[in-house]
């Protein structure tokens, strides 16, 4: 007997149709919808923080936006003559966007663009141009739009009769190419995506072959499913050259994660065996998971010698959806670093944080000193923070408890000025003498006696290669925040800054905003352009179906495993 | 490899700078040109009053989405673009050698040196 509307099979308990429901709301919103109620008059009264450029979300005519402080929030608002006034929350803490834009710098952009514009058309003159701010800091590359699940927020897969985008191995390669020879700095992490990259047949060879290519981070952006049931397939991988598994985890429990939560188990094992590190990456909706922050922290504390990273996305709102829902289900950085300190018990506060900039001035440093080049992590301030915490004694500590990160950044900064123009030799000198006055800025008390945080620092400075990086890495937890944005959000400061960029079938390279708002006009276009009908694909591949691609769970099978009780019975709650 | 077109066509329309509007107002256009799946690109430029498309013609020996150079009269008049005032040419445009190739190894138009360096 099978119940149509759910997809569960009641006799065996199978489900397919894996998260095509939204899960039920089940958190009360809070008062926070009076943001969205204000008159244009009364917004007209309120402290202007910015100005800046965006689009109307309804025709997407280009109109002027202003930032304002409505409270502790700071707000985004625009007009549009034709379909009137827009309100958004940009970022739910005033204190903290301040604090956050004394990072502010500008980058180097690409010296090889497609493009020379004047930016008078910008966002749809995008692929990318001269004006860009920043280099490609992490490559995305789809390399199918099949996947296994139909998840509901998910605009990515291949729904049935829709066309198949798998390019071939050789259109990859001119794609690995192309990001390695970008000027000034070549893109050196790259990120496998899809639909779900691990249904490429041939997921094995694009690996070997992006590795060839001198990729130092190979990351596959994956539910893990297919892993978790196929070490083989996660050894190989890891042979091949992928680092890291950046694997979807919107919460620790079912409600909340229908998506893996029961293969999650399994994934944990079979990347054990082969030794890739997990990045949890939980999609973060107000009412939906937004209760489960703390917990999917502690959950990554549990399982620190595998599990690398927790690196939040509050919701983007791309798509059509009723403007109450959206104005509920509403989140952004500061929102969640203040859902994750109560949910921590304050073990991580809002001024653990710093925005990715902020790191600025340590890679400059790094460039200067051996005059090649590095990373510049030029994002917009309001885009991405992080932290990292450490574990020691069973406490959590952030490293802004034990090392001054602002005073260091600080110190590099005028480091930087002395160094700037001089010759080369020189500059090395002055950089080993300014990294030995690194230890002052730890404080010896408060650091985790379990680990030499000094040493691994002074090893990311003088040895200063992605090894010595790892190592730091491997020692702690990253909890990084991203928020993309969506047409209500959308500043094109933000997206002129953009260091994560999608290589094209076509040879153009796209900032991820651009991509995924303008979809129209950039992903599904270009993709389609690029793919093939599903009739023609089921000519190249007889044996294909579209619903022979789609995963169907046993529940009550999963759940009978040592392996799920030992996974979720028994988590120690490190912030008791 | 899969390549979706070769020899597709390039039509540039000089038009009333009236009719563009303004600058936020051409974005928009371009935008709205693009989003029609048979135009591969689109420009539409304020300054000049010109509106460049590359698009996919009914000739072509592919099997994507085409249109012809009526149709898009028909939408830029829609578009309050006064179509009879334009004028407008119209050549052959190579895909692959002019925007595919070009694209996997585009010219390098400034030289940053690493930090710390002398400009």
């Amino acid at each position: 007997m099978k119940s149509k509307k759910e997809g569960h099979n009641l006799i065996d308990n199978t489900i397919n149709g894996i998260n095509d429901k939204k899960p039920e709301t089940i958190i009360e919103p809070d008062s926070e919808l009076k943001y969205y109620n204000r008159t244009i008059e009364e917004i007209k009264k309120m402290p202007e923080v910015d100005k800046t450029s965006t689009i109307c979300p309804e025709c997407k005519l280009i109109i002027s936006g202003t930032l304002y402080k409505d409270e502790d929030n700071v707000m985004i608002m625009k007009q549009c003559p034709e379909h009137g006034l827009f309100i958004e929350k940009y970022w739910e803490d005033y204190d903290l966007y301040m604090k956050m834009k004394k990072y502010n710098y500008f980058g180097r952009g690409i010296d090889k663009p497609n493009y020379i514009n004047n930016g008078q058309n910008c966002h749809f003159d995008c692929g990318i141009c001269n004006r860009h701010k920043s280099h490609t800091g992490l490559a995305n590359v789809v390399i199918t739009n099949r996947c296994h699940l139909s998840c509901w927020y998910c605009f990515f897969y291949a729904k049935s009769g829709d066309p198949i985008y798998e390019p071939s191995l050789e259109q990859f390669d001119k794609l690995f190419i192309n990001l390695r020879n970008q000027k000034p700095i070549p893109a050196n992490a790259l990120q496998l995506t899809g639909g779900e990259p691990t249904m490429h047949p041939r997921i094995i060879e694009i690996v070997k072959m992006a590795k060839s290519r001198g990729f130092d981070q190979i990351q596959l952006n994956t539910t893990g499913i297919n892993l978790g049931f196929n070490e083989d397939l996660a050894v190989n991988l890891r042979k091949a050259g992928v680092n890291t598994l950046y694997m979807s985890f919107d919460g620790v429990s079912k409600r909340a994660n229908p998506k893996n939560h029961w293969e999650i188990p399994f994934i944990l094992k079979s990347a054990r065996k082969a030794n890739i590190g997990i990045v949890l990456v939980p999609t973060v909706i107000r009412t939906i998971n937004d209760n489960e922050l703390g917990g999917m922290i502690n959950f990554g504390l549990n399982n620190l010698d595998i599990i690398r990273a927790v690196n939040f996305q509050p919701v983007s709102l791309v798509g059509r959806m009723p403007k109450k829902q959206r104005q509920i289900q509403r989140i952004t950085i500061p929102g969640t670093i203040k859902k994750i300190e109560e949910q921590t018990n304050g073990y991580i506060s809002k001024e653990d944080w710093f925005s990715v900039p902020c790191l600025g001035d340590i890679t400059k440093f790094l460039e200067s000193a051996t005059n090649s080049y590095k990373y510049d992590l030029s994002i917009h301030f309001a885009c991405g923070t992080g932290t990292y915490l450490f574990l020691d004694n069973n406490k959590a500590i952030p490293i802004t408890r034990f090392v001054d990160v602002a005073g260091l950044v600080e110190y590099l900064k005028e480091v930087n000025k002395e160094l700037d123009g001089k010759p080369a030799i020189y500059r090395k000198a002055l950089a080993l003498k300014a990294t030995g006055k690194i230890p002052r800025f730890i404080n010896k008390e408060k650091q985790p006696k379990s680990i030499n945080v000094l040493n691994l620092l002074l090893s990311i400075f003088t040895k200063n290669t992605f090894n010595s990086l790892s190592k730091f890495q491997m020692k702690s937890l990253f909890l990084g925040i991203m928020h993309f944005q969506d047409e209500y959000t959308y500043d094109i400061k933000r997206v002129e800054k953009c260091d994560i960029h999608y290589a094209m079938p076509d040879g153009e390279i796209l900032p991820f905003c651009t991509f995924n708002v303008f979809p129209e006009i950039y992903r599904d276009k270009i993709q389609n352009q690029y793919s093939r009908p599903q009739e023609e694909w089921m000519k190249l591949h007889p044996e294909w179906t579209y619903s022979k691609d789609k995963y169907i769970r046993n529940v009550k099978k999963l759940e009978e495993t040592g392996e799920y009780k030992n996974t979720y019975e028994n988590l120690k709650d490190y912030f008791k | 490899m899969l390549i979706p077109y070769d020899i597709i066509k390039q039509a540039v329309f000089e038009v009333n700078k009236s009719d563009l509007i303004d600058i936020p107002h051409c974005a928009r256009l371009q935008y709205n040109l693009l989003k029609l799946d048979a135009i591969i690109k689109a420009k539409v430029e304020y300054n000049k009053a010109l509106i460049t498309i590359i698009y996919n013609p009914k000739s072509a020996e592919n099997e994507k989405n085409k249109i012809d150079l009526n149709e898009i009269k028909q939408f830029l008049e829609k578009q309050g673009i006064k179509i009879k005032d334009a004028r407008i040419s119209e050549k052959d445009y190579d895909y692959y050698n002019k925007f595919y190739l070009y694209a996997f190894n585009p010219k390098q138009i400034r030289y940053h040196p690493p930090y710390g360096s002398k400009k």
